[in-house]
């Protein structure tokens, strides 16, 4: 499904796509512990990473899927003086024998399409602006998945600054497709209404946005509070977090089976989401199913 | 040098002519328009084009362009935008002040006017800066570039932010007996923008331009216009809310008028949807209801003209991510098609109100001559055909800009002949010099 174009955002996978990302992520991670990755399909494939914003640890879990499956992998940080193109072009990227797959992370919306548009390969998107963040999206949607069995009739919370963020984009296409309800709460200035005519129910209210749901996502808040005040969206965090918090009174009011993701206000990649970019890498480089594709 | 355009309909609104009519010119100047051939105008020393089928009307005028001279030839420039105009079909454009240097001085009107002389193969007008530097902080030298010959006063690119600005900026063009016209956005919502503000721009992530900056600062400066009595001009509209507004501004007698492009008439944000920065301009391309409100006063007549907001630039200024390429594109060559297409064959105008927004009107708009074939009169003239489908291939084109969202469009009427002067620049979609 990655094969001639990667893995650009979440937006166009399908329902059956999705699940069949989640089992495989789950069949080599059990396996991870035990098999023996020397002689993979992928195995001397090339892939190149661009970093035009720091990313720390999805380059250290591209590092680790690369050396787990045995491919050739040139992490470049960018060079913001340059453009893209000339960065693209630095990592040999227009090159038939450069990487076969590039992994970018950037901080303009649409980079990802922009990269794979110019150099015909296969791209997979680290995060670009507030456009798509998938591989984060898949690790949190796996969470879900592992934890609940399914998402059908489950209804996920995105709490905080959507208007911002990549992975609340990512997550929305995707619970869409997988058949979810989503609900967006935040302040009106971070959280438009036009997220309605994308299948959200938008809330201003955090107790009446909580009441009844199974999963929780609070979403990072992707700009520095200076910015976000400068740009009239915040009048400071006091505020934002008295109405938007998840405190201990309104903790009680949830149900034990209510999943909460993303409190650790540290962004990250946690080790077992190692599984899930073997998997991308599998899919991407044309290795068939990762399962398969792990000796 | 003597031309006949024979067996052609001729559209000429301002004369309520619409009629099978032969067209004599000699020495540039149209000598003859009549329905039966005379035998001096068949002699062997007369360039015959048999327009059977097609339409003959005055020459197309575009309102609003960007030669970018002076100081951004890369981009374009008199001898390479004015054959794109050629190719077009226009006769005359007039062409916007937002160049480096600024057009916002007689000195630098006067040399533009000789560059002109030099490298145009269609007539000019020069539209000059309403504040120095498009910094909306002083008034440019208005009078001075009134002298020389500016068709009017505009800091397109930007809006005049300051409301006292634009009410002195009114007074002292009205002295001049000029129209201001007006980029009508209110720079402290659309600063942080790329494209219009919507659902197509929160499934994008994409920082929105919404439409609501541009209907504060059309109703601003309606107001301003009722106040001085000057005439505002609003600029490349494109909402729902500016088109009323103008409506009713008509309506109470304010001295108001508008222009659309016909790529608002054309297309709506959803041609975003794969971050493509050929259909990024300013104001953005907007939602479908916006579109059809911009059809529906054309049918009605608010809208006044239809201009190409011709903004070329480098493929290399366009060859980056979304967010970090310039607003704009080019329209010459596109325009004609694109309002037969959109407009046109949909059923919201005739050919009559066709020529009235692409020449007769926005002619009159500027003071110039032209959008009336008269005998007597300079034979500034295109021959058009309604049914000549085609598709739009950014590499023919005659512009420096092939940064194009029409770009392999399938569209619907062509320019055929356009003759400046008396002269045939263009014939059948080569231009000849």
């Amino acid at each position: 499904m990655m094969r001639e174009k990667g893995l650009l955002g979440l937006k166009n996978l399908t329902k059956e796509q999705l699940l069949s990302i989640f089992r495989e992520v789950q069949e080599v991670e059990s396996q991870l512990a035990t098999a023996s990755y020397s002689n993979t399909k992928c195995c001397g494939s090339r892939v190149g990473a661009i970093f035009m914003e720091k990313r720390p640890s999805l380059e250290s879990l591209l590092k680790m899927a690369a050396l787990h499956l045995g491919i050739e992998y040139t992490p470049l940080e960018g060079d913001l003086s340059k453009s893209f193109r000339e960065n693209l072009k630095a990592l040999h990227a227009f090159e038939e024998d450069g990487p076969q797959c590039i992994v970018i992370s950037h901080n303009q919306s649409g980079a990802a399409i922009y990269g794979q548009r110019i150099t015909g390969k296969p791209l997979i998107n680290g995060g670009d602006g507030y456009a798509e963040d998938p591989i984060l999206a898949l690790s949190d949607l796996y969470a879900i998945w592992k934890e609940k069995g399914s998402f059908e009739g489950l209804t996920v919370l995105l709490v905080g600054d959507m208007l911002h963020s990549r992975l609340g984009r990512s997550l929305l296409f995707a619970l869409q497709q997988l058949e979810a309800q989503v609900r967006i709460v935040g302040p009106g200035t971070l959280v438009p209404r036009e997220f309605e005519n994308m299948g959200a129910t938008v809330y201003s209210n955090m107790g009446e946005a909580l009441s009844g749901v199974d999963v929780v996502r609070i979403l990072p808040l992707t700009l520095p509070l200076e910015e976000l005040v400068r740009k009239e969206l915040l009048p400071n965090m006091r505020e934002y977090d008295l109405f938007f918090g998840l405190n201990e009174k309104r903790r009680s009011y949830l149900d034990d089976l209510v999943l909460v993701i993303g409190e650790n206000v540290e962004e990250g990649l946690a080790l077992n989401d190692l599984a899930l970019v073997i998997v991308v890498f599998t899919h991407v480089l044309g290795g068939g199913e990762a399962r398969e594709a792990i000796n | 040098m003597k031309l006949l355009i024979k067996n052609g309909t001729v559209v000429n609104p301002a004369k309520n002519q619409h009629e099978k009519l032969h067209l004599y010119v000699e020495d540039g100047i149209i000598k003859a328009m009549t329905k039966t051939l005379e035998p001096h105008m068949e002699a062997t020393d007369v360039e015959i084009y048999d327009a059977e089928g097609l339409y003959v009307s005055p020459g197309l005028v575009d309102m609003h362009t960007h030669m970018r001279e002076p100081g951004q030839v890369h981009k374009e420039g008199f001898a390479s935008g004015t054959r794109a105009a050629a190719a077009g079909g226009f006769t005359y454009i007039a062409t916007m002040a937002n160049t480096n240097p600024v057009i916002d001085s007689g000195v630098i009107v006067r040399d533009l006017k000789k560059r002109i002389e030099e490298e145009s193969l269609v007539k000019i007008g020069i539209i000059g800066a309403i504040t120095k530097g498009l910094r909306g902080k002083e008034l440019s030298d208005m009078g001075e570039m009134a002298q020389e010959g500016v068709v009017a006063f505009s800091d397109d690119g930007h809006y005049v932010d300051s409301a006292h600005m634009m009410r002195r900026a009114m007074e002292y063009a009205t002295m001049l007996n000029k129209m201001v016209i007006d980029h009508a956005e209110d720079t402290t919502m659309t600063c942080h923008g790329h494209m219009n503000e919507g659902n197509v721009s929160h499934e994008l992530g994409i920082p929105g331009r919404p439409a609501v900056a541009e209907d504060i600062a059309v109703a601003r400066d309606l107001l301003l216009a009722e106040k001085t009595g000057a005439h505002i001009h609003i600029a490349h509209m494109s909402t729902k809310a500016a088109v009323d507004l103008v409506r009713e501004a008509k309506k109470k007698g304010i001295r108001a008028t508008c222009e659309v492009t016909a790529q608002h008439i054309t297309f709506t944000d959803e041609i975003l949807k794969n971050y493509d920065p050929a259909g990024k301009m300013a104001p953005p391309i907007r939602s479908e209801d916006h579109r059809l409100a911009l059809l529906e006063g054309l049918r009605d007549g608010t809208v006044d003209a239809i201009i190409t907001d011709h903004a070329p630039h480098t493929p290399e200024e366009k060859d980056h991510p979304f967010c970090c390429t310039p607003n704009g594109f080019t329209g010459l060559e596109t325009s004609l098609a694109a309002v037969v297409t959109m407009a046109l064959k949909p059923g919201y105008i005739d050919v009559e109100q066709l020529v009235r927004v692409m020449s007769v009107n926005p002619a009159k708009l500027l003071g110039i001559e032209g959008g009336l074939l008269e005998v007597g009169r300079a034979a500034d003239i295109t021959v058009f055909d309604l049914d000549h489908k085609w598709v739009v291939d950014r590499n023919a084109f005659y512009t420096k800009g092939k940064v194009n969202p029409f770009h392999g469009m399938e569209l619907q009427g062509k320019a055929m002949l356009t003759v400046v002067d008396g002269e045939v620049i263009m014939k059948d979609g080569v231009v000849l010099r």
